[in-house]
């Protein structure tokens, strides 16, 4: 059995260095100075979370605006909008504007570069994984103002999403986590989703890792367990009620769960995550304890401490 | 008891008004100690004679103090009420941070929060009428931690009866109106049901003019608990959206009045006379013109000061084309008694 301690979608950016990033943005500080900081802030948190126990993170760590950033600003026929609410949360994310054919650009792989190559200067052990916003979800949240038919919108975006990660594969990535928060609502186009799927697929065999968060995916899980993924991340922080059907469901492969809350300051228990990691052991021999969702909703000095409890449940039976 | 007459179609503001640049300043300074407590007093006194002047020389009827004072509309009350703590600021966009309060302790009404605000602000306004902002029992629970109570539900609740005694603390001192703000109201339909009932919590037993402000969601969902909620006037935006979803209006509540948004405080464009005509003539098809007073979308303050004056100007002078056409009385405002010993 496996059980490591991982993060989804990223770690909040710090207050201090989003004061830094605002001034590189505006043109105030120049890129020797900000790389310089990118570095020794990245380093830090990094080697503080794997301090932790935490041996799995997204490679993005409190770089990106929002999930859909650097694929918006970066694909042929996407343009960045106006800023939208995410899901039902006080945090907004610039929606993407489909404004022509969708084609792949390479979108995240000069970041994943400069995190590698921060992370081999730090002599820092720990795996990465790459985020991509699910095709599924971008369809929901992106303004289409091109296409006349939302099957080839998203055929076109699980395209190049799928080109993307089939090159974020090729450079070494193991793992790739793809975010669909939409198929947590009451009615999923199964149809739809299917389609987008065998693009992705088809271009990955292993590693893809579908996150949801903030509700149950639980009418969904046959679907899902049709899909050659790897692990399914499922929120039991905010939907707990969805485990017993998660484990009598047909998803035979590893689970991301999503035990700790990262919309609540409220820090859960080393006991209760164990009781959970115990209970899905049952079924599961590939268990990642995760927060429910990227931590940007939290404090960074909360997200801190609730990572350290992830650790210290995953880390053996040694104390307690 | 005296009341007050306001002309057909009164203008007035949402709330807050960009603050001057020389305030900010001085804000920077205080904040790293560089100036005493008493300076950045005169400073926020000043500031608000400024903005209220803008206000009055654009010709609006009804001018709030801009909430100069204020940083953030929940942080301002968070830090005022006992029960709450700050950690860190969260990020809410970009590099935009909100320093979200976190509820640990029961909560307690350590004394008024605005009225002094209020009391300033009718010594400065040279108008019968002002307004006065409060932020709402359900936005100030759905945008905080709730570390100590069992449910959001509850934590809004206990948060109504707090700004229930600072409504009534307002109501002493004087002040006629009042507009409870509740952005976040539309952001989790599912809770509108309870989320009402808190709101009408907060206004029970205040017997002055209590309005209400949401912006930005979808205002259709809303119809069916309006009804039973018991403000006079609801401030919605409409310019942003082009004047679309109009016709929801219609099904107003016929005790509610309409504080119809006609300027985009998103966008830095100043709208023509005429568009603001043009929206104030469309949704007049679905409320008659004694139910509607005339304002802009939301607070001013992310506008530069400038094109938040000239915006005002053109609001006014919009309505005052429109009142040569319409020569009818406008509503009336009731006044009441200060009770001096407060
Ligand atoms: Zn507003």
């Amino acid at each position: 059995m496996i059980v490591e301690a991982a993060l989804v979608g990223g770690f909040p950016r710090p207050f201090n260095f989003g004061r830094l990033m605002s001034r590189y943005r505006d043109g105030k500080l120049d890129q020797e100075t900000y790389e310089k900081k990118l570095e020794a802030e990245l380093t830090k948190a990094l080697t503080k979370i794997v301090n932790s126990g935490v041996s799995i993170i997204p490679f993005n760590m409190f770089l990106w605006d929002d999930i859909f950033e650097p694929f918006a600003s970066s694909f042929e026929g996407i343009e960045r909008g106006g800023l939208y609410r995410f899901l039902d949360n006080n945090f907004y994310y610039r929606i993407p504007v489909v404004k022509g054919r969708v084609k792949h650009r390479d979108a995240t792989l000069a970041t994943l570069k400069t995190v590698k190559e921060i992370i081999d200067r730090g002599e820092i052990r720990v795996k990465i994984k790459a985020v991509i916003p699910g095709p599924y979800t971008f369809l929901r949240m992106c303004e289409n103002k091109y296409y006349s038919s939302e099957e080839e919108l998203i055929v076109d975006i699980a395209e190049a999403l799928g080109e993307e990660a089939k090159r974020l594969e090729e450079s070494g990535v193991s793992l790739i986590e793809i975010h669909e928060p939409m198929l947590v609502s009451e009615k999923v186009d199964t149809g739809l989703f299917e389609k987008a799927y065998s693009r992705i697929t088809s271009k990955v065999s292993k590693g893809l890792w579908v996150q949801t968060y903030f509700g149950p995916v639980s009418n969904f899980l046959e679907e899902l367990s049709r899909l050659k993924l790897d692990v399914i991340g499922v929120d039991v922080a905010e939907a707990p009620e969805q485990l017993e059907k998660v484990l009598s469901s047909g998803v035979e492969w590893g689970i991301g769960l999503g035990a700790v809350d990262s919309r609540s300051t409220k820090v859960e228990t080393v006991k209760q995550l164990r009781t959970l990691i115990k209970k899905v052991s049952e079924k599961f021999d590939k268990i990642y304890l995760t927060p429910n969702a990227m931590m940007d909703f939290i404090p960074v000095s909360i997200a801190y401490e609730k990572i350290r409890r992830m650790g210290l449940a995953v880390g053996g039976l040694k104390n307690e | 008891m005296s009341e007050v007459r306001l002309p057909v179609l009164p203008t007035t503001v949402i709330g807050s008004y960009p603050r001057p640049t020389w305030l900010r300043r001085m804000i920077k300074l205080w904040k790293s100690g560089k100036i005493e407590d008493e300076h950045m007093k005169e400073a926020f006194d000043d500031a608000v004679v400024s903005v209220v002047r803008d206000q009055e020389n654009a010709g609006v009827d009804i001018p709030s103090d801009g909430e100069q004072r204020r940083d953030e509309m929940v942080e301002y009350f968070a830090e005022r009420i006992g029960g709450f703590k700050f950690y860190d600021p969260i990020r809410i966009w970009g590099n935009a941070y909100f320093k979200k309060p976190a509820v640990y302790a029961p909560l307690e009404y350590k004394g008024s929060i605005t009225v002094n605000e209020y009391l300033f602000l009718r010594t400065v306004s040279t108008r019968p009428i002002v307004k006065m902002t409060i932020t709402g029992p359900y936005t100030i629970a759905d945008w905080s931690f709730n570390e100590y109570y069992s449910t959001k539900e509850e934590l809004a609740f206990e948060l109504s009866k707090i700004i229930n005694r600072e409504l009534k603390a307002l109501e002493e001192a004087g002040a006629p109106y009042v507009q409870i703000d509740e952005p976040a109201l539309t952001t989790h339909l599912k809770e509108l049901d309870w989320a009402v009932e808190a709101i009408n919590n907060a206004i029970k037993g205040v017997n002055i003019k209590v309005g209400m402000h949401v912006c930005y969601g979808e205002y259709s969902r809303m119809i069916p608990y309006l009804d039973n909620l018991k403000v006079s006037q609801l401030a919605f935006e409409f310019a942003n959206r082009s004047f679309k979803d109009i016709e929801v209006v219609k099904k107003f509540p016929e005790d509610k009045e309409l504080g119809f948004g006609v300027i985009d405080v998103h966008n830095r464009r100043v709208e023509t006379v005429d568009e603001v005509i043009a929206g104030i003539k469309k949704v007049l098809e679905f409320i008659p013109v004694e139910r509607l007073y005339i304002n802009p979308d939301c607070g001013l303050k992310l506008l530069p000061r400038e094109i938040a004056r000239e915006k005002m100007r053109v609001m006014v002078e919009a309505v005052n084309r429109l009142r040569k056409e319409i020569r009818k009385e406008g509503p009336v405002i009731r006044l009441p008694q200060p009770n001096l010993k407060q």
